[in-house]
């Protein structure tokens, strides 16, 4: 038998109706990607073309003499600041930006 | 370069780069957030508008190319407060979880109910086999088309 509170309680064994959807079907959702506040930018990811290599030079002069680019952050900018290392589902830790490996 | 058209039954003008992209116009320029932006490479769906009743993927389509055009989104399928049946068949259901690929979704079986008004299961994955859902609720969006399609049969709005 199914587990089930009874309908006055409600909740366990009882369908619920979503509260987010009458929003979601009209286009009228706020994803991240529809936020719009004053002085935003841009990011791109630049990733390795290898899947497993050593780092040997990550080299940010030619991106930053663009005219435009704010700035290029790599993993050792991150450990100023303390952040190049974070916490994983698996809780162990893992580098938010690699620079060696 | 200019561009009249209309998206909604409502006239909008702009001036525009060639290489504006009407998903861009229509997110960035118009202001209508609904159509949404998954993949910029034709595969996902997610931006897909009708363009004089077809459904396009308006990541794929140069916003001058929607010149003097009718464009629907999302945003247009509500009529007077009243939702659409494809509204209502996803949310009874429960055609969406995440729901960032709906506004796809809708539009493209928008645009297949009025060519095929009783479709079987299989001519709805067909029809929907350009729209890539993440949250694999595909079964529930076909019983959402399927929903809609009766009613629409039924005469119903």
């Amino acid at each position: 038998m199914a587990l089930r509170t009874s309908p006055e309680v409600g909740g366990m064994g009882h369908s619920i109706k979503r509260k987010e959807d009458p929003r979601f079907i009209r286009g009228k959702g706020t994803y991240v990607d529809d936020v719009q506040l004053p002085g935003m930018l841009y990011l791109d990811i630049a990733r390795s073309p290898f899947a497993h290599a050593k780092i040997t030079r990550i080299g940010t002069s030619k991106a930053l003499a663009i005219p435009g680019v704010l700035a290029v952050i790599t993993g050792q900018d991150l450990a100023k600041y303390n952040l190049h290392w974070m916490p994983t589902l698996m809780s162990d830790t893992q580098m938010v930006l690699r620079w060696r490996r | 370069m200019w561009v009249k058209l209309s998206i909604n039954g409502e006239k909008h003008e702009a001036d525009v780069e060639p290489r504006l992209l009407l998903v861009h116009l229509i997110r960035d320029v118009l202001r209508l957030t609904g159509t949404h932006i998954g993949c910029d490479t034709t595969h996902c769906g997610a931006c897909t508008v009708l363009m004089d009743g077809r459904a396009v993927k308006s990541c794929t389509v140069f916003a001058v190319q929607a010149r003097d055009k009718q464009i629907m989104t999302v945003e247009g399928l509500e009529q007077d407060g009243k939702l659409h049946p494809l509204q209502q068949g996803f949310m009874a259901e429960h055609g969406l979880q995440c729901g960032y690929c709906t506004p796809g979704m809708l539009m493209t079986s928008y645009a297949f109910l009025k060519k095929h008004p009783a479709p079987n299961e299989e001519d709805i994955r067909r029809a929907i086999s350009g729209n890539l859902c993440r949250c694999t609720g595909y079964v529930n969006i076909v019983k959402a088309i399927q929903y809609a399609a009766a009613t629409l049969r039924q005469g119903g709005s």
